[in-house]
């Protein structure tokens, strides 16, 4: 039943979605054929498109969610790229950069300390070098 | 050996070094632009920075930052830390036109130092070339006679075009809420629907409008300005053209954080007064369709508040102040 | 017809060591910049050209010019690569490119690409030479009626790249389209969505949606596997087979035809160009089943279309004075700050200049295939690179591109965000190629029909009265009927 299950999630998004659509519409102050157009139109067909979900009689397909152990390394990423964003504006982008890629090196590769180290070393600073310094980006 | 030559070339280039300073700048200095690469706003930022790198020889750049009207890179600049080396380049459109029609902008008015005026860039109020009407007055009477089937483009519900085609239509007695208003989403999408006959008449500014004024796509009826323009000597101003009350008109400034040093305003103040004299900069502004004009931190504040007092009560008489 | 006397000099110009060796840097300059995800031709050129201010102005323009074809063609190697199109247009080339490139056969992908910008571009090219005035101005007739029925005609796409199922795949539109309304509304100024943050006033960009769909559900999705790799198929030949080859040369000239027609219109985003070329190209084939699993004319066609499409752009660009994209609208203050006046004035007041520049590109095309086709080789190898060390590449550069789009690190939260919703949407079978059409044909089908009403005091007989308008918007239905038709018998 999962992939069942997943598709009535699913609709209640879009069921959600195009409440806040509609809501939207008739918050605006505008002509019904200016800005209220769009939101109320696509409001309207979210929810026909929940509804398509509920009544749905299509064989529902399971989603192939990960394994426990490829949900772990999933989400590990997930938090390893969160907190380089995160840090970045705080740290600067060298320190930053270096710290994520070295973590992500240490984390799919395993092996030798100075291989990782190295090329850490030579992605950050490249990076730096490319972007914030010879391009003038203005990153932290 | 060839990406060798490219390496070193680009190297120098981009590297500039930097000259012995004893005072500011120091170190490169950003203009913050809150609109898109290639507007009105961002030419005008481009001309005094390459002006400024070349007097001071020390980089200055130009980053956009887009979005929200205006109101994202505004805040940015204004909250950076006032040691001269994040200015704003505000238009029309932040810095008076956007308090007249808002009534919850994110910034004060007031919150900035004014450092200069910088560009005007004119109103010219145009028809399609072929079209039968020839004066500021034939456009009126049309209006006036017909006005289910008069189509005016405009860029943006409260930018410079909504105001100048407002005042002009209020102004001559036309009944507006009959005519047929068409927001554009810039001044060039609205230029060009009028130079394919899909709407009646525009009021974009000089900029915007160049181009096809030159390519003979789009006449001008009338320009919004004290003088006739150098590059458009046939077209009369509003003023000869028998609307003398037109004064709608669209225009570039700098400006700093909050409790910016006074001697950096100085420095900037005669930079900028020395720039609208030089012919050569006065030339590349001719080229990219900017008059220079320049007023001084005081005098600019004045007028950006007496601009605000024009505009506020157009903007509720067009029904668009919030 | 004094345009070949003209373009011959052109050619002496442009074929001169200094201005050779300008396209030259601007070509590889452009590539690399286009590669990078986020960074596309309009912040390359926003970024490249205060380096131009050091060079007197042809040099300058060639090498602007030769920047922007680079940065299209550089888009479509990443896409291909590691499935990051470089910038909106070569969202369609991850298709059926990427699944190349799993197949072991980024050689080929990457080989076609080449090739067929390359014709189209320079097919393009020659519309531009002959053609140019005349194209500007029928581009001029094309109003915002005409415009919703590019739109309605670009809608039969999304039926078309559904998928198995035609609900997940409205779905998927209709949540683009609802990303799209964020921010403040172009026209009117009303805030929408926004919920009464700053932050969410700027609108939910484009390219950091496209980042997070792309690169960084892919990463994740990649990640799940003890030992991921972009593809586990031993790398094959390097070009395709002649065989392949000779069907693509009917895709290349219908690309070129789309994608030059349409890119002529300022209106119609580049975006929507390729989605709808591909679509062609689909309906045109005898198996177009393959469509989506790495076929070679899903490749080609999105590919040519964009060049054709830079191309096309140049029209109203010198012919008007109009620039059809944020990146000619740079790449035009750049020529005016040179003293160049576009218009139609131009090509009579400055023949040499424009002619001059005209002839670069055409040397600027063939210059990024001679560099290309043998990069091909080293480009492909890339993918059997270690994935430890592309995945935080990937994630770096995702970061620095969605933050280079308007410095800020909201875009950056934005592509996150969306890294974890295309996740999930992949996880549970809902195609993101529509969420990204939706994205891209939303707001054009908003202001035209906003706009068309308006025209007519908001009356809908504004489309009927249009002969054109009525036309596309008939065409447009009709392709959307055949495709729902398609998918009952298959």
């Amino acid at each position: 039943m999962e992939g069942r299950r997943a598709e009535l999630l699913a609709g209640v998004v879009l069921a959600v979605l195009g409440a806040l659509s509609l809501v939207e519409a008739l918050r605006l102050r505008d002509d019904w054929q200016g800005a209220r157009l769009m939101p109320g139109a696509l409001g309207v067909v979210l929810v026909a498109l929940a509804l398509g979900h509920l009544i749905s009689r299509a064989p529902a397909v399971a989603p192939a969610w990960p394994a426990a152990v490829g949900r772990a390394r999933v989400a590990a990423l997930l938090v390893g790229l969160v907190g380089y964003v995160v840090v970045l504006p705080l740290a600067g982008f060298l320190a930053s950069t270096a710290v994520f890629v070295l973590a992500l090196l240490r984390a799919l590769r395993g092996g030798g300390w100075t291989r990782s180290l190295a090329l850490t070393v030579l992605i950050a600073a490249g990076c730096d070098l490319v972007f914030r310094r010879w391009l003038g980006m203005p990153l932290p | 050996m060839l990406r060798i030559a490219v390496v070193v070339l680009l190297l120098t280039l981009a590297g500039t070094p930097a000259a012995a300073q004893p005072a500011y700048p120091t170190r490169p200095v950003e203009i913050i632009v809150a609109f898109a690469p290639g507007g009105g706003a961002d030419v005008a930022a481009r001309l005094v920075a390459a002006y400024a790198s070349k007097k001071w020889g020390q980089p200055v750049n130009v980053v956009n930052m887009p979005g929200a009207s205006g109101i994202t890179g505004t805040l940015r600049a204004l909250g950076a830390r006032p040691d001269g080396h994040t200015l704003l380049l505000e238009p029309h459109a932040t810095a008076s036109m956007l308090f007249a029609v808002e009534s919850e902008v994110p910034f004060k008015m007031d919150g900035k130092t004014p450092i200069g005026l910088m560009t005007l860039d004119p109103v010219i109020y145009t028809v399609k070339d072929d079209s039968p009407w020839k004066t500021l007055a034939d456009v009126a009477a049309a209006a006036k006679r017909d006005p289910k089937s008069f189509r005016y483009g405009i860029a943006g519900v409260a930018g410079v075009a909504a105001f100048s085609v407002s005042q002009f239509l209020y102004g001559a007695g036309v009944p507006v809420a009959e005519t047929n208003r068409v927001v554009f989403t810039g001044g060039a999408p609205a230029i060009t629907a009028l130079a394919g006959g899909h709407v009646d008449f525009a009021g974009q500014q000089w900029s915007e409008s160049a181009p096809l004024i030159q390519g003979k796509k789009v006449r001008a009826l009338a320009v919004v300005h004290p003088t006739r323009l150098p590059g458009l000597p046939d077209v009369p101003t509003a003023k000869e053209a028998g609307f003398p009350d037109l004064d709608v008109v669209g225009w570039q400034g700098l400006a700093g954080p909050p409790k910016l040093p006074a001697p950096i305003v100085a420095k900037w103040v005669a930079l900028l007064e020395e720039a609208s004299k030089d012919p050569a900069f006065l030339e590349q502004a001719a080229r990219v369709n900017k008059v220079i004009a320049f007023k001084g931190p005081d005098a600019y504040w004045q007028f950006q508040q007496e601009e605000l007092k024009k505009y506020v009560p157009l903007a509720t008489k067009m029904g668009i102040r919030k | 017809m004094d345009t070949l006397p003209f373009l011959a000099h052109g050619f002496a110009a442009a074929l001169t060591p200094q201005n050779l060796l300008f396209a030259l840097i601007g070509s590889v300059l452009g590539t690399l910049v286009g590669v990078l995800p986020g960074l596309g031709p309009t912040s390359g050129i926003a970024i490249l050209l205060p380096l131009t201010a050091f060079l007197p102005p042809a040099p300058a323009i060639i090498m602007l010019a030769a920047i922007y074809y680079g940065a299209m063609y550089g888009g479509s190697t990443t896409a291909i690569l590691v499935n990051i199109p470089g910038e909106v247009a070569s969202v369609v080339t991850t298709l059926d490119g990427y699944q190349m490139a799993r197949q072991g056969r980024a050689g080929p992908a990457l080989a076609i690409a080449a090739i067929s910008s390359f014709v189209a571009g320079t097919l393009g090219l020659v519309g531009l030479t002959f053609f140019a005035p005349p194209l500007a101005d029928v581009a001029l007739r094309i109003g915002p009626p005409e415009y919703f029925g590019l739109v309605v005609l670009s809608f039969s796409v999304v039926v078309s790249l559904s998928g198995p199922s035609l609900l997940k795949g409205l779905s998927a539109a209709a949540l683009g389209a609802l990303v799209a309304l964020v921010g403040l509304d172009p026209m009117s100024g009303v805030r929408r969505f926004t919920y009464g943050t700053t932050t969410l006033l700027g609108g939910i960009d484009f390219i950091a949606v496209i980042i997070g769909l792309f690169a960084i559900t892919e990463v994740l999705l990649s990640v799940e596997a003890s030992t991921p790799a972009v593809s586990l198929a031993p790398l094959g030949k390097l070009m395709p087979p002649w065989s392949e080859l000779r069907r693509c040369i009917a895709t290349m000239l219908r690309a070129t035809g789309v994608g030059f027609v349409l890119g002529l219109l300022p209106g119609c985003t580049p975006g929507a160009i390729s989605f709808i070329s591909y679509d062609i190209e689909k309906r045109s084939s005898k198996t177009p089943e393959r469509f989506g699993h790495g076929a070679i004319e899903g490749v080609a066609a999105p590919e040519g279309a964009n060049n054709a499409t830079t191309s096309a752009g140049f029209v109203p660009l010198f012919a008007l004075g109009i620039p059809a994209t944020p990146a000619l609208a740079v790449l035009l203050s750049g020529l005016m700050i040179y003293g160049l006046q576009p218009g139609p004035l131009l090509f009579e007041k400055q023949p040499q200049f424009v002619w001059t520049v005209i002839a670069s590109m055409y040397v600027g095309n063939v210059m990024l295939l001679i560099l290309n086709l043998p990069l091909v080789g080293l480009w492909a190898r890339l993918v059997k690179v270690p994935y430890a060390v592309m995945a935080p590449l990937i994630l770096i550069f995702s970061v620095i591109g969605a933050f280079s789009v308007r410095n800020s690190f909201v875009d950056v939260g934005m592509a996150l965000a969306f890294g974890v919703i295309g996740y999930v949407m992949v996880k549970l079978g809902y195609p993101t190629a529509p969420l990204v059409l939706a994205l891209i044909l939303t707001p054009m089908l908003e202001s035209a029909l906003r706009q068309s009403l308006s025209m007519a005091h908001g009356s809908a007989l504004v489309f009927v009265q249009r002969p054109l308008a009525l036309v596309l918007i008939a065409v447009g239905l009709a392709l959307t009927a055949w495709s729902l038709l398609a998918r009952r018998r298959t």
